[in-house]
């Protein structure tokens, strides 16, 4: 006798394919994967500002003058890294509204010693506890001699360092 | 009775209809897109604006330059409106270029120009672009939404034009029958400097005053001469101050005397490599006839001041 039973076999098969694919276009759909690409518009802003920041100070407001920052790395006293993180700090959060902003940022310089490259902590404007979203921009810098202060295996002489500035919004 | 059949068919019809109609609006969004990039927009503004020096273009004698602040009588050559003093100094602004740029009467007059020469885009996006300097904030458009929009900020440099001041009373002591006091400029060497050092007098406001010249004649005019020759026509007395008013010629010069050339005032008077003098003529024939020399020494640019540029779109 002819019964419905291998059509109930069959609509079994095509319920489970169903269910099967609803669970995995929920599961894929819900599940953001947050990729480099995606946050490219906030760090784009902090990226450009940092560059801008360091390019303003990196040019010389006189013909012929040597830069600000220029003048900052030539001394890696307290005071100097003071006026420094003083000056970094209000071309950062320079705006045009009644308050200013709050970006964060830690500097770092990289110098040639012997073979090596090494790299010192300049300043920071605050404690980084290591869960910012920072974005990190650089500049190459010449300098004319070894900053004072600076650490004992710093050249004497002309010679290029590269100024790293991690940027965070705090 | 139904049959199993047809109720397996409808329900894989009816499942298959569901997610073909939420699958429309998925296809109608591809059309709409001009709200997410609004960063992206601002983002190549600012670029426009800090980095890039601008461009003026005439159609029918197929010339142009950067220099597009002196196109003010005749805005519409203008293709581009970069604030940048040129393309090798990004961040850079030219005072001559602001000052245009930030003009609220033409900007009121023809927004659409600057959508045209700014944003490049068909689409009429509101704009709000700012900038602080530490004379004050000077800002276009519309005022900035609560709601989403596009925003960068830029930290700049902005050059300012000299100030030369020259002192007539110890200049000119011998006295001759000629009634003129010239001010030379030499325009290679103004121009030999680097861009964001330099004097451009066909990009930047030249600004001259003329101390206490306590002076018994009137002042009858203002000329501009290539070497030896007269390049009409006189200087208009709009440019001209004396004592901190408005000149009317002629007139008893017995005080400041201030003059004010606009950007490109010199485009189509001079060339790169001439030698210009301005000519101060008085109706007094007892004056000394005395040239000062415009240079770095007499008209030192200010050093260049930070400030900051903001593009808000939406």
């Amino acid at each position: 006798m002819v019964d419905d039973s291998a059509q109930l076999y069959t609509m079994e098969g095509i319920a489970a394919a169903f269910i099967i694919l609803a669970t995995a276009y929920l599961v894929a759909g819900t599940t953001s994967v947050y990729t480099p690409g995606d946050s490219h518009i906030t760090d784009m802003q902090l990226e450009v500002l940092g560059n801008d920041v360091l390019a303003v100070m990196d040019t010389p407001i006189k013909n012929g003058d040597p830069s600000e920052l220029e003048k900052y790395l030539s001394d890696w006293g307290d005071s100097n890294k003071n006026a420094f993180k003083e000056r970094f700090s209000k071309l950062l959060n320079n705006n045009t509204g009644p308050e200013q902003d709050n970006l964060q940022f830690s500097t770092y310089v990289s110098y040639r010693a012997n073979d090596d490259v090494k790299t010192k902590q300049f300043v920071q404007s605050q404690e980084m506890t290591g869960y910012e979203q920072a974005v990190r921009v650089t500049r190459l810098v010449t300098i004319n001699g070894k900053p004072i202060g600076s650490p004992v295996d710093v050249r004497t002489g002309e010679q290029v360092v590269m100024v790293e500035v991690l940027i965070w919004r705090g | 009775m139904l049959s199993l059949d047809f109720l397996a068919g409808f329900t894989i019809f009816l499942l298959g209809l569901i997610v073909a109609a939420g699958m429309v609006p998925g296809m109608l969004a591809g059309l709409q897109s001009a709200t997410i990039d609004n960063d992206g927009v601002a983002y190549r503004t600012s670029v426009i604006l800090a980095e890039d020096p601008g461009w003026w273009f005439d159609d029918f004698t197929m010339t142009g330059n950067s220099r597009w602040e002196g196109e003010a009588t005749a805005m519409d050559r203008v293709k581009r409106m970069g604030l940048a003093v040129s393309k090798e100094t990004p961040n850079v602004l030219s005072m001559g270029k602001i000052d245009a740029f930030f003009n609220k009467t033409h900007y009121q007059n023809d927004p659409d120009f600057y959508r045209e020469t700014v944003f490049f885009s068909d689409y009429p996006y509101s704009f709000n672009i700012s900038l602080k300097t530490d004379d004050g904030t000077r800002t276009l458009g519309d005022p900035v939404p609560e709601g989403d929009h596009g925003y960068i900020r830029r930290t700049v440099m902005v050059k300012e034009p000299a100030e030369a001041t020259f002192n007539v009373v110890n200049e000119g002591e011998q006295m001759s029958t000629n009634g003129t006091f010239a001010v030379a400029m030499n325009f290679s060497e103004l121009l030999g400097r680097p861009e964001a050092y330099r004097v451009d007098p066909f990009g930047d406001r030249i600004n001259i005053t003329l101390k206490d010249p306590s002076i018994s004649g009137n002042l009858t005019g203002v000329r501009i001469y290539r070497g030896k020759s007269w390049v009409p026509p006189a200087v208009p007395e709009e440019n001209i101050q004396i004592g901190g008013a408005p000149a009317n010629l002629p007139q008893q010069a017995s005080d400041n005397i201030k003059l004010s050339l606009e950007p490109g005032f010199f485009s189509g008077k001079a060339s790169e490599t001439n030698q210009m003098e301005i000519r101060f003529l008085f109706d007094s024939d007892t004056l000394t006839s005395k040239t000062f020399t415009y240079n770095y020494t007499t008209a030192p640019p200010p050093p260049l001041k930070p400030a900051v540029l903001e593009v808000a779109v939406w």
